[in-house]
């Protein structure tokens, strides 16, 4: 009889155990899908702070760039392959903006010792100076500047506040999770964590600290990276290849940016374009320079006025 | 050892509560002792409870007079109980310790480590509480899709601030790239604040597209089809492509994600559950807000004042594809900064992009064979998105 009752307490142990394991396996599958089980196994690092968290945004007194486009020009059913320099300072608290506008062969396309081919009605430089109400523009030293008014949508020109975008401005979910060629100027991998200055702090001697490149297609490009997109004005296929590289400093600011198609693509757009067109093939950003200080950046005096004409400010 | 003593307790716990009446899963138990069981009085001789001839434990030699009638009950072992009593206290104090210690300990670690990032997963700190997620989607699977866009602009026209509209709805063969597209026309005036019912201005112009050209119906029905070069650069190869149906991180940004819905609501668009995300911002606050988002609608800069309010809805269903997304910037500042002055222009202060089905299925959109080329210029395909 104690046999007998020892074995109903074995059965119902190993019952209770069976129960217990049941259970035990029932709360592990449910609490690893809560909120507090995901943390424990480790699958919710994505939400940390440090890389949830927007990065602050980076004020600026000045600023000078160097925008490089290279791109394919119809002249007159000729296509010549062509480089667009700007030299852009940026004055944020006066508003104003100067550029420096050379257009010149590209290097590859010039065989040495011979002068470029003359580029039909293109204007080989020309300097710009930009305010909130006046595009001033100069094509000869001698001769005085002409006074266009414009009209005040400024979004992605110089006079921008955000003409130098953030890191969060540029890289959304999407690109984030893209993966990147290894390029870093050092071994950072991912996003830096959040040791970045106070909003509005003057930095002199900032330099790109991360940098991405990637490879992707049109489509892509458009969806991931719009606003570097709207400003490149490449236009290709939906699945043509494009290859991206965009470097940011230490507070998040874009110092970098270069994003090419093949130039066959543009010189097919521009020769579908017709004559006095060009397609671009290759477009780059380089921020030579974030000042604490303003620049003074004068308002010519010589000024003759566009007659009855009323320019927007364009994009470079 | 300890399981035989508690098998003790539990029968003499069946047993003694006899006098209750109750009966006892081990039988009736007798509440008086037989007579003859009852021996002379002696001397004072202790009396023991008549227990059941069953006991699991017998032990000691047996002594007294009672004891030896009643073997079974004399053998009650008392000593079992003692044994079967919770342990010593010393031991208990003991185990007490070390557990405390423990306790201890592990708070001690726990303060010592609570900014690692170990401990934070079980505290919790250190991790957003951002319902919404941090990563991108990928698109579902579909094969074509009917969507409608809304833009509404202000301007002035005879002497009245007006508001006009432009409704194109596309239905989309994402597999042969061709589109179809009707765009109505209408307006109606701005009348002490308040926005009128909308009146048709035109026909609806209908538009079939492919990657090449675009076609519109001739004057009759009897007429072939007027066929026009889209303008190159592979614009319609985009406005083709499902690049146009939007999901999550197309619209909400990091920026976006970080600020703060006025208000999140469940509800049915279409036949589709959705949750719908409505935020509020000044205009002058917008690319800062949601750059993504600020750029697909660029058309709006400049058109209002700093101040001016922004309102954005979006509404996710659980793939997490947008089914519907509005863009309003207040137009009384539209109205007030750009349209009064330059009475010779519309301004664009809201877009709505409403996708109204996706389909596994391509829609079928037949491209006009007979149509004829239009004599003059080429002609952009009438822009469906800002």
């Amino acid at each position: 009889m104690t046999t007998r009752k020892k074995h109903g307490h074995g059965g119902l142990k190993f019952l209770a155990f069976v129960v217990l394991v049941g259970i035990a396996i029932t709360v592990i599958v449910v609490g690893s899908k809560s909120e507090f089980g995901q943390r424990i196994t480790g699958n919710r690092e994505d939400r940390r702070l440090e890389r949830t968290s927007l990065t602050p945004r980076f004020g600026y007194a000045a600023a000078e760039l160097r925008i490089t486009t290279g791109a394919i020009f119809n002249v007159e059913g000729s296509m010549v392959d062509a480089t667009t320099t700007v030299e852009v300072s940026i004055d944020r608290q006066s508003q104003r903006a100067s550029k420096e506008v050379t257009l010149a062969r590209t290097s590859a396309e010039v065989a040495p010792g011979l002068e470029a081919l003359p580029l039909g009605g293109f204007t080989a430089a020309r300097s710009e100076i930009v305010t909130n109400d006046y595009r001033y523009v100069s094509e000869a030293e001698d001769q005085p500047w002409t006074r266009h008014k414009v009209e005040p949508f400024y979004y992605g020109t110089a006079l921008d506040p955000h003409y130098i975008p953030m890191i969060d401005d540029l890289m959304g979910f999407e690109l984030r999770t893209m993966p990147s060629k290894a390029r870093t100027v050092e071994p950072v991998a991912g996003f830096k964590p959040m040791t970045r200055p106070a909003v509005d702090t003057p930095s002199t001697q900032s330099e790109v600290t991360t940098t991405y490149s990637y490879e992707m297609d049109m489509n892509t490009f458009r969806r991931t990276l719009p606003i570097l997109a709207g400003r490149s004005e490449l236009r290709a296929p939906t699945d043509a290849p494009v290859t991206v590289t965009i470097g940011f400093d230490d507070v998040g600011l874009l110092r970098f940016a270069d994003i090419a198609i093949a130039d066959s693509i543009a010189k097919t757009l521009a020769q579908e374009l017709g004559p006095f067109s060009s397609a671009t093939y290759r477009y780059t950003i380089d921020v030579t320079d974030i000042a604490g200080e303003p620049i003074d950046i004068q308002i010519p005096t010589n000024v003759v006025d566009e007659p009855d004409d009323t320019v927007p400010v364009p994009t470079p | 050892m300890r399981q035989v003593d508690e098998i003790t307790e539990r029968h003499a716990a069946r047993s003694l509560p006899a006098p209750t009446g109750r009966r006892s899963p081990t039988g009736p138990v007798p509440l008086t002792l037989p007579l003859h069981a009852i021996p002379p009085p002696v001397d004072a001789v202790p009396v023991l409870p008549y227990l059941p001839a069953v006991v699991p434990k017998v032990s000691g030699p047996v002594t007294s007079q009672v004891a030896a009638m009643l073997a079974p009950a004399t053998t009650l072992n008392l000593k079992g109980a003692t044994t079967s009593a919770p342990p010593p206290p010393k031991r208990a104090h003991k185990r007490l310790i070390v557990l405390a210690a423990i306790v201890v300990v592990a708070l001690l670690v726990a303060i010592a480590f609570r900014n690692t990032a170990f401990i934070q997963r079980f505290t919790g700190s250190g991790y957003d509480t951002n319902p919404l997620p941090t990563h991108a989607f990928p698109q579902p699977p579909f094969d074509g899709a009917e969507y409608t866009v809304i833009e509404q602009t202000v301007g002035m026209a005879e002497g009245l601030p007006t508001n006009f509209w432009q409704t194109s709805r596309a239905e989309i063969n994402f597999v042969s790239s061709t589109g179809r597209f009707t765009i109505d026309y209408a307006n109606t005036p701005v009348i002490g604040g308040t926005i009128g019912t909308p009146q048709s201005t035109s026909p609806t112009v209908e538009l079939v597209v492919d990657p090449r050209s675009s076609y519109r119906p001739g004057a009759t029905a009897a007429d072939p089809w007027i066929r026009m070069s889209n303008a190159p650069g592979w614009h319609t190869m985009a406005l083709l492509s499902r690049n146009e149906i939007y999901m999550y991180q197309d619209v909400i940004d990091p920026s976006l994600r970080a600020q703060q819905p006025v208000s999140v609501i469940d509800e049915i668009r279409h036949e589709i559950p959705v949750t719908t995300y409505t935020y509020n911002f000044n205009f002058g606050d917008f690319y800062e807000s949601a750059p993504h988002l600020f750029d697909l609608f660029r058309v709006l800069n400049g058109n209002a004042a700093d101040d001016a309010k922004v309102t954005v809805t979006i509404s996710l269903d659980e793939q997490w594809l947008v089914r519907y997304l509005d863009v309003n910037l207040d137009y009384a500042a539209v109205l007030e900064h750009r349209a009064t002055v330059d009475v010779e222009n519309q301004y664009p202060y809201r877009y709505t992009i409403e996708l109204n089905s996706i389909m596994d299925a391509p829609p079928d959109i037949v491209v006009p064979a007979n149509a004829v080329d239009e004599p003059t210029a080429t002609t952009i395909t009438a822009a469906v998105t800002p």
